[in-house]
């Protein structure tokens, strides 16, 4: 019996100290990753293509994006990827209906919103729960949430962190901004220094 | 029953509700549909290993959703191991039952019977009452045990974090604050006999309430019983058999069946009566 | 038994809850909550 106790404790430290080799390691075998750290290359060429052009708007020429999805909103209207050519900087905020942290950053989301929509800012909500859609509508409605709530598509599954709420900035052309997405909730100061460095 | 087959079945137990190892190294959790079924002991979802939900966790996510339903699936499922087993979950299938024992077999400082210890033992239904149930169903959206309390999720977010910087840059005061209650519950375990379970599970809460009415239960033959107090000498959570049997702290260890010279005790479904279901590894007179 | 029968009674009664509770869906919602962590609501905040 000792000798199983041992052994067993041999695997849990092994099993253990293999964890510290894990994620580093691993950025070139998760896709999710290797997107976003291969965007911000692309993404720098685009930048100099438009200034090269002038462009103070966004050019349809210059719009790449990343990747594509289409989705519906809950009032049926239909959404995809070109959402995004509108808007300087889009923020797709990942979220829950039973998430409490989620559902509490969501009033500060719409003050960002609604002092930012007119300097280029457009801040897009999806969440996946099914069978929870009442909810849905009373979060909503007491956070007076008036920008667009999507609901999940498989296409955004590159994204998926595993934690909510994720939130991922994606610019003018289509191409995500940060190298790694936003795990967690944030207060609204911090929302603003987030995108006060791209909306300038 | 030896205890090797009981530590056995803990170990297998642990490992079969951990099963996802490749989570360990990815750092994600396992996200298939196994993750529907609650498993009936205290090991959080979010562990890389895990494959299946915590029924605790899903109770009080149940309960403190906006629109309230009740709960008929989670409650279905503790149901279900309350009625079969009692605290044999305890004994048998939790994950942070089986670390505490392994902590408490390390040489140190012991003392595992005092005076407090019976008093305290009711925290845990007020924990119940107030963290999983009430204030759930009145904060909402918070799962306030998990959230403030739980070592087992505390134990999962640290192997999360060690992997993860998105993780670990995110950490601050609520997370010490579990980190020390996890290392107040690990020291603890040094020095008293599964104090978690004891004091603070609510989940042990729960299937207490079914111990004496369980399917698999503890079992004495007053005929056999010369009441030498041996059983209640060896009972680790300080019940006394003879006078508390189905007591809603026994975690069905076994230990006072091994300690019976008479084989006046079993666990199981029925009470064992012939000479012949003695254990043969089982001396008559083993006095202590 | 007496008290065996109020175990299989409570048993089945479980089994009834469940099979309730999966009719209408509750199962998705654990597995939908069980499969992505909010950080916040397991300590790690």
């Amino acid at each position: 019996m000792r000798k199983m106790f041992i052994i067993l404790i041999a695997v849990f430290t092994i099993a253990f100290c293999a964890c510290g080799t894990g994620r580093r390691n691993e950025e070139a075998s998760d896709p999710a990753a290797a997107a976003i750290v291969q965007t911000t290359e692309e993404q720098e060429d685009n930048q100099n293509t438009a200034t090269e052009q002038g462009a103070e708007e966004a050019a349809p020429a210059d719009f790449s994006p990343e990747f594509t999805f289409v989705t519906t909103d809950r009032d049926g209207n239909t959404y995809s990827e070109t959402v995004f050519s509108g808007y300087k900087l889009t923020v797709l905020n990942f979220w829950e209906p039973w998430c409490g942290p989620c559902v509490r950053e969501l009033p500060d989301l719409q003050k960002l919103y609604e002092n930012y929509s007119d300097k280029g800012l457009n801040i897009i909500g999806i969440y996946s729960t099914s069978g929870m859609e009442e909810d849905v509508t009373d979060i909503l409605t007491s956070s007076g949430v008036t920008f667009p709530i999507l609901h999940y598509a498989d296409e955004f599954a590159a994204f998926e962190t595993g934690y909510v709420p994720t939130t991922v900035l994606v610019d003018q052309s289509g191409h995500i901004v940060l190298e790694e997405p936003i795990i967690g909730s944030n207060s609204y100061k911090e929302w603003e220094s987030v995108i006060g460095r791209y909306l300038a | 029953m030896d205890n090797r087959k009981r530590f056995s079945i803990q170990a297998v137990a642990a490992l079969l509700q951990n099963a996802n190892f490749k989570g360990f190294f990815s750092g994600k959790i396992y996200s298939g549909p196994l993750k529907q079924i609650c498993v009936p002991g205290l090991n959080c979802y979010s562990c890389p290993g895990a494959l299946g939900a915590c029924p605790l966790g899903s109770l009080q996510n149940s309960l403190s959703a906006l629109k309230f339903r009740f709960p008929y699936y989670v409650v279905g499922m503790l149901l279900f191991f309350g009625a079969f087993l009692g605290r044999a979950v305890c004994g048998f299938l939790c994950p942070f039952g089986w670390i505490q024992e392994l902590i408490h077999r390390i040489p140190f400082f012991k003392r595992n019977r005092f005076r407090a210890d019976r008093p305290l033992r009711n925290i845990k239904y007020i924990i119940l009452a107030l963290l999983v149930i009430i204030l759930p169903l009145t904060v909402k959206l918070t799962p306030l045990f998990c959230k403030y309390l739980c070592p087992a999720g505390t134990s999962a977010g640290i192997l999360l974090a060690v992997n993860n910087t998105l993780v670990s840059s995110r950490l601050g005061f609520l997370f010490t604050w579990k980190a020390v209650i996890l290392g107040i519950i690990l020291v603890a375990s040094l020095i008293i006999w599964r104090p978690f379970c004891k004091y603070l599970c609510p989940l042990g809460a729960i299937y207490g309430l079914f111990n004496r009415f369980s399917l698999i239960r503890m079992h004495i033959d007053p005929e056999r019983c010369i009441s030498c107090g041996s059983c209640s000498a060896a009972c680790r959570m300080n019940i006394d058999p003879v006078r508390e049997i189905n007591h809603a702290e026994c975690i069905r260890c076994g230990d006072c069946v091994r300690a019976c010279p008479c084989s006046a005790l079993n666990l199981g479904m029925r009470q064992k009566r012939t000479q012949t279901e003695i254990s043969p590894d089982h001396a008559p007179f083993d006095a202590r | 038994m007496k008290t065996n029968k109020t175990a299989l009674l409570l048993m089945a009664a479980a089994i009834a809850l469940i099979v309730l509770g999966a009719a209408s869906g509750q199962q998705t919602a654990v597995l939908q909550k069980a499969s992505q962590i909010c950080m916040e609501c397991i300590g790690l905040g």
